[in-house]
């Protein structure tokens, strides 16, 4: 394929040729100082660039790409940095989350072993004391530890096991009463008067 | 209910609100007294035994708080004060003055 035949397909393309189209274009955005002629180190105003000749508009696509690639790359950068500020918010989320998901086992497996329930208290045997009436006694526990509460007078008492626990608030009770019985009223405040009011009304003495 | 107050934490809360030790012959366990003006306010049992860690989760039932405020008594970020304050013994404290803005 000779030059005329290549031709046929794309003209031939001449830097210094101000009359073809490409030609023309690079004289008009060409800046001052590199006007053809003008260049020093250019044999007939054409531009040697890497030691090699280059036609202007390959330098400008050169320079273009070189550009654009900075540009990707450093889009890049900057989306990455964000991913990582995100991924480090999102691994504190996570972490706060894991926490709270544990706590709230923690406090579901409580709570399903958890039991409160009332029983009614009958008698303070062997005890010199006896019920004037029956009592109903709360007991709330976790397989642990148990509290029986007579939630009226406030008098309550923890022990390992329900029976314990029982054993306890008798004990709890009657000295409670001891202790109210033997204190003059006016030394009594305001929680133990209305405790020996309701003790009172609850228990009494046999002997 | 996981045990809460334990009775290290029970001694401590009665030291802490100037209990006095106020247990009959013929008691089973310990009793601590808590007194304002003369007048006894609460009390409450210690169960004996040299076992610290024996559960005493009554204690805030008895001394008409919650168990957090009763384990804060025990931690020592509540006084004696602030205890009767719980209990309507004490006036509040006024609120603290708001400063102008700068």
């Amino acid at each position: 394929m000779n030059e005329t035949q290549f031709g046929a397909f794309f003209p031939p393309i001449s830097p210094l040729d101000p009359q073809s189209p490409e030609g023309s274009s690079l004289v008009v955005t060409r800046p001052q100082f590199l006007a053809p002629g003008s260049y020093p180190f250019s044999p007939g105003g054409q531009e040697a660039w890497g030691g090699q000749w280059l036609p202007p508009n390959l330098k400008d696509a050169i320079a273009g790409v070189m550009w654009t690639t900075r540009r990707i790359f450093s889009e890049t950068q900057r989306r990455e940095r964000r991913w990582n500020v995100a991924l480090v918010a999102m691994r504190d989320k996570i972490d706060t989350l894991t926490h709270e998901v544990s706590g709230l086992r923690c406090e579901i497996q409580r709570l399903q072993q958890s039991r409160v329930y009332v029983v009614p208290l009958t008698t303070l045997a062997p005890s010199p004391f006896q019920m004037v009436q029956q009592i109903p006694v709360t007991i709330e526990g976790d397989g642990e530890d148990f509290t029986a509460t007579f939630v009226e007078a406030n008098v309550s008492a923890s022990g390992e096991t329900e029976a314990d626990a029982i054993a306890n608030f008798k004990d709890s009770l009657l000295s409670s009463y001891e202790l109210l019985e033997s204190l003059p009223p006016n030394q009594l405040g305001p929680l133990p008067t209305r405790q020996w009011d309701i003790l009172q009304d609850v228990v009494k003495r046999t002997d | 209910m996981a045990r809460q107050i334990t009775k290290e934490l029970a001694i401590k809360i009665c030291k802490k609100l100037d209990g006095q030790d106020i247990t009959k012959k013929n008691d089973v366990h310990d009793v601590c007294g808590i007194f304002f003006n003369d007048q006894l306010i609460a009390h409450f049992g210690i169960r004996r035994g040299s076992n610290k860690e024996a559960g005493h989760d009554h204690v805030p039932k008895e001394l008409n708080v919650s168990t957090g405020f009763a384990k804060q008594l025990g931690m020592c970020t509540k006084q004696r004060d602030d205890y009767l304050r719980e209990r309507k013994l004490l006036p509040q404290l006024p609120p603290a003055p708001q400063l102008p803005p700068p």
